[in-house]
């Protein structure tokens, strides 16, 4: 899929859009900057946040969840979802859209699912939590989405406890949960960091089958750049609260930002030089 | 959008709250200084360290506050109402109660102190090392927890005292010997997840001994929580004293002890209320600040604030 | 002299429902050498540190160290010459104790003299400024307490560091310094290192010989710089997982998950 340059991204059917986002912490009469003056439009397309931790990705993601209040301050310009201010949204307004139409998976099943319901009746559930249909129509919806996950056997999956089921079958589960209601959105938040990195790929695989299929928009946060070089489209790269780049991801290794080249640079590569590895400057010790 | 004022260079606080202490001594200080600050924030735990302070405040200077003394009886005031004499009026004895009341403030503080003193690091100890060690060790220190868990607490008290004898020390042991058992559990249960840390496998690796681990690794983690069941618990403390003293096996007269007061009290209570009335309100109101310190405590050293 | 492990196993629990975490492992460990040890989870390569370094007791097989054969339990005096350096720098340090007090322990307790000197040489080691020496763990970012961490293993000057998944928990860029230093210190000080990973580019690019652990034992031993001459087909799917790999979307039923994870189980 071509990549798509930001501005051309305005014209077309902007999903998220985001103006000079701020988000301020109070820590014992200190303030933090968490996140500062960050903005950018997302269409239709991949697009992956990249950072480092602090660096503010996902209280980004976050805000247009309105998740992040009341413990922080949210402002910004613009903070839309289509054409719905989320800045204004209620409460109830925003369960309509949480979970149904912008959805979220984060990083361990473990403490994503609830452990004491058995896992299909959690994916079951958050059908009928969005949608007016009965138990038994919830379950069928259940097995489809279980079964569109790549989960082999859906019968007995179905059944299984939380910690029964691995990582990665896990994982399916969340996006099998996340995905039953159709959003238009999935933001996937260090969705495959604490997964083993054979079980990582198979994850991601049915990641992008779903998001192509359902022509639906992923916001893919993550701290690895080489994963979101191979995954998505588009990259922003976010260092301590700001945007630092904007680039196509085929277009990354061709960066010329110094924060993003120390980054690439100082990761090791399996049969790359033994010798020391290139560090970012950093301003503080 | 505040920050606050940072220390002028040369006060204590400058020094306490230095990012970048040059001894043990001034980062301990300094940590519980930070402690100490985000404490004082707190809505609950600044009432209760008031009513903590006015307690002790009135113990050490009972002498020049009360305007009487505890024990002196007068015939001719007796059972006076409260007044600007007496304010909170004279018992059947024509002792001033609010002088009693008072003084009574140094045997409150002797039961809490002392109990205290006993029963939390024997808890402690005791809960560290069961949650450490785990198997035989903890199986039987925490069937020994239970016994004592399985008596009423009063009851207890009430026959360790008939057998010691009746008197303020006695019923505080007996208070402190009964009331060690939660603490053991707390700490245990701390202990047992600590143990799994990897701060305390790099302890033996380091070639910490058991006791070395237990004591000075295990131990302070568990003494917040601790602390925290302690001040939660010194209400009940002080609610057993009184019941004790109310039984007549606390403090023995002249003693102005507040639960013997209240008991005193009782032949009067509704022509004379003010007689039990007056040492219950100060019963109350230290029960109520201990239990308000326990919650602020509580909010204020959780660690996952901090 | 090094290390040589032959047959290790460890199990857990009996008959039917046994776990068998090391089911025999043989390997050789040089003096001088780092030795990278990868797999998934569930491979049991933490199992191997934690047996080599006393904290897992109940193991069969011959555990020898530097030409001494090993018990379940550990002298005082093993310690001296062999350190680990744990995953998560948030974990490993004492939080109520000082940085100070975290490095001196060990020192004071194999009966080093001048420990505050030998505090303050430590840190200067790794590059660790002297006034953070009485800070506190919650005070410092993450690769600041990794890099306490390994002071802490350097003050005993050990001759062996067991690294279990020491940067996984870190920032690629933190990460980089501490690789950096982690290999500084071995030429410095003539180290030898077991470094236990998930990581295939961290271990190729730290390790002098790999060793590539799937369900509690080793499948392949692999020269460092001739990892594409893996022939194990789970080390090949390693190394095609950790460079990219096709994108299909496969069935969880796939054949090569047999051996991967417990996808299969569930």
């Amino acid at each position: 899929m071509k990549a798509v340059p930001s501005a051309a991204a305005e014209e077309m059917d902007g999903l998220l859009r985001v103006k000079n986002l701020r988000i301020n912490f109070n820590s014992n009469g200190r303030t933090v900057e968490a996140v500062r003056g960050v903005s950018f439009t997302m269409g239709r397309e991949k697009l992956a946040i990249v950072g480092e931790s602090g660096s503010g990705k996902s209280l980004t993601a976050r805000s247009f969840l309105k998740l992040v209040q009341p413990i922080a301050t949210v402002t910004a310009e613009r903070l839309e979802f289509r054409n719905i201010d989320i800045l204004r949204q209620t409460e109830k307004e925003m369960r309509r859209i949480r979970g149904s139409r912008i959805t979220m998976v984060m990083q361990d099943p473990r403490y994503s699912l609830n452990p004491v319901i058995k896992v299909g009746d959690q994916v079951a559930g958050a059908a009928r939590l969005h949608q007016r249909i009965s138990r038994g129509e919830a379950r069928k919806k259940a097995m489809q989405m279980l079964n569109s996950v790549h989960i082999r056997d859906p019968e007995r999956v179905y059944e299984l406890y939380p910690h029964e089921v691995s990582g990665g079958m896990g994982q399916r589960v969340m996006l099998a949960i996340m995905l039953i209601t159709d959003p238009e959105i999935l933001i996937a938040d260090e969705a495959t960091s604490a997964l083993d990195v054979t079980v990582q790929l198979q994850v991601l695989s049915i990641l992008d089958e779903q998001v192509r299929m359902r022509g639906m928009g992923l916001l893919f946060i993550s701290h690895d750049l080489n994963l979101v070089q191979r995954f998505c489209e588009r990259i922003i790269v976010m260092r301590r609260g700001e945007i630092v780049e904007t680039v196509a991801a085929a277009d990354l290794r061709k960066s010329t930002h110094p924060y993003t080249r120390g980054l690439l640079e100082s990761a090791p590569r399996i049969g790359g030089p033994r010798t020391d590895l290139p560090v970012l400057n950093r301003a503080e010790g | 959008m505040m920050t606050p004022a940072p220390p002028s260079h040369r006060s204590h606080a400058y020094w306490l709250l230095d990012p970048d202490p040059k001894s043990e001594l001034q980062a301990r200080l300094g940590s519980l200084y930070r402690q100490w600050l985000i404490l004082r924030r707190n809505p609950l735990a600044a009432m209760g360290l008031t009513v903590l302070g006015l307690l002790v405040a009135l113990a050490i200077l009972a002498p020049l506050i009360a305007g009487y003394s505890p024990i002196e009886q007068d015939f001719t005031a007796r059972l006076a109402p409260p007044s600007v004499h007496h304010f909170f009026g004279t018992d059947e004895f024509g002792r001033d109660i609010f002088s009693r009341v008072i003084y009574g403030t140094r045997i409150t503080l002797v039961i809490v102190l002392v109990v205290v003193a006993i029963a939390g690091p024997l808890g402690l100890i005791v809960g560290c090392a069961a949650g450490y060690f785990g198997g035989l060790i903890d199986t039987v220190m925490m069937r020994i927890t239970d016994i004592f868990l399985a008596f009423p607490r009063l009851v207890l008290a009430l026959a360790l005292v008939t057998a010691l004898g009746p008197g303020i020390i006695n019923a505080v042991l007996a208070i402190a010997l009964t009331g060690w058992p939660p603490y053991a559990r707390v700490a245990r249960s701390e202990a047992l997840v600590i143990r799994n840390t990897d701060y305390i496998k790099a302890a033996r690796l380091s070639g910490c001994s058991h006791a070395r681990i237990v004591l000075g690794h295990i131990l302070p983690i568990c003494l917040t929580s601790t602390i925290v069941r302690v001040a939660l618990d010194m209400s009940g403390i002080i609610l057993i004293a009184a019941g004790l003293g109310f039984l007549g096996l606390g403090a023995q007269p002249p003693s102005p002890e507040w639960g013997a007061m209240v008991a005193s009290g009782r032949q009067f209570a509704f022509q004379q209320w003010w007689v039990s009335a007056m040492p219950g309100l100060a019963i109350f109101v230290v029960s109520l600040g201990f239990n308000l310190l326990g919650d602020g405590l509580r909010d204020a050293l959780d660690p996952r604030r901090r | 002299m090094g290390i040589t492990v032959k047959d290790l196993a460890v199990r857990y629990g009996a008959g039917e429902g046994v776990l068998r975490a090391l089911d025999g492992v043989n390997f050789e460990v040089r003096t001088g050498e780092c030795y990278g040890i990868v797999g998934e989870s569930g491979s049991g390569k933490s199992t191997i540190l934690r047996v080599l370094c006393g904290l897992e007791q109940r193991w069969s097989g011959e555990v020898m160290v530097d030409g001494v054969r090993q018990l379940a339990s550990r002298p005082l005096s093993f310690f001296k010459n062999v350190q680990m350096v744990f995953q998560d720098p948030f974990g490993s340090l004492h939080p109520r104790h000082t940085i100070n007090h975290i490095i001196s322990e060990p020192a004071r307790l194999q009966g080093f003299e001048n420990v505050p000197e030998r505090v303050e040489q430590t840190l200067a080691a790794v590059g660790l400024s002297p006034s953070l020496r009485f800070r506190y763990p919650h005070q410092l970012s993450g690769g600041q307490r990794q890099r306490v961490a390994i002071a802490r293993t350097l003050v005993v000057e050990p001759g062996i560091l067991l690294l279990d998944e020491p940067t996984s928990a870190l920032d690629v860029s933190v990460q980089a310094e501490i690789l950096n230093l982690l290999s500084k210190l071995r030429r410095e000080r003539g180290l030898t290192y077991v470094l236990v990973t998930h990581n295939l580019a961290v271990v190729d690019h730290m390790a002098d010989r790999i060793a590539v652990m799937v369900g509690g034992r080793i499948v392949e031993e692999l020269r460092t710089g001739r990892i594409t001459e893996a022939k194990d087909p789970y080390t090949l799917s390693l190394i095609e997982a950790s460079t990219g790999g096709s994108q299909t979307a496969h069935d969880v039923s796939g054949p090569g998950t047999d051996r991967v994870g417990r996808e299969d189980r569930a």
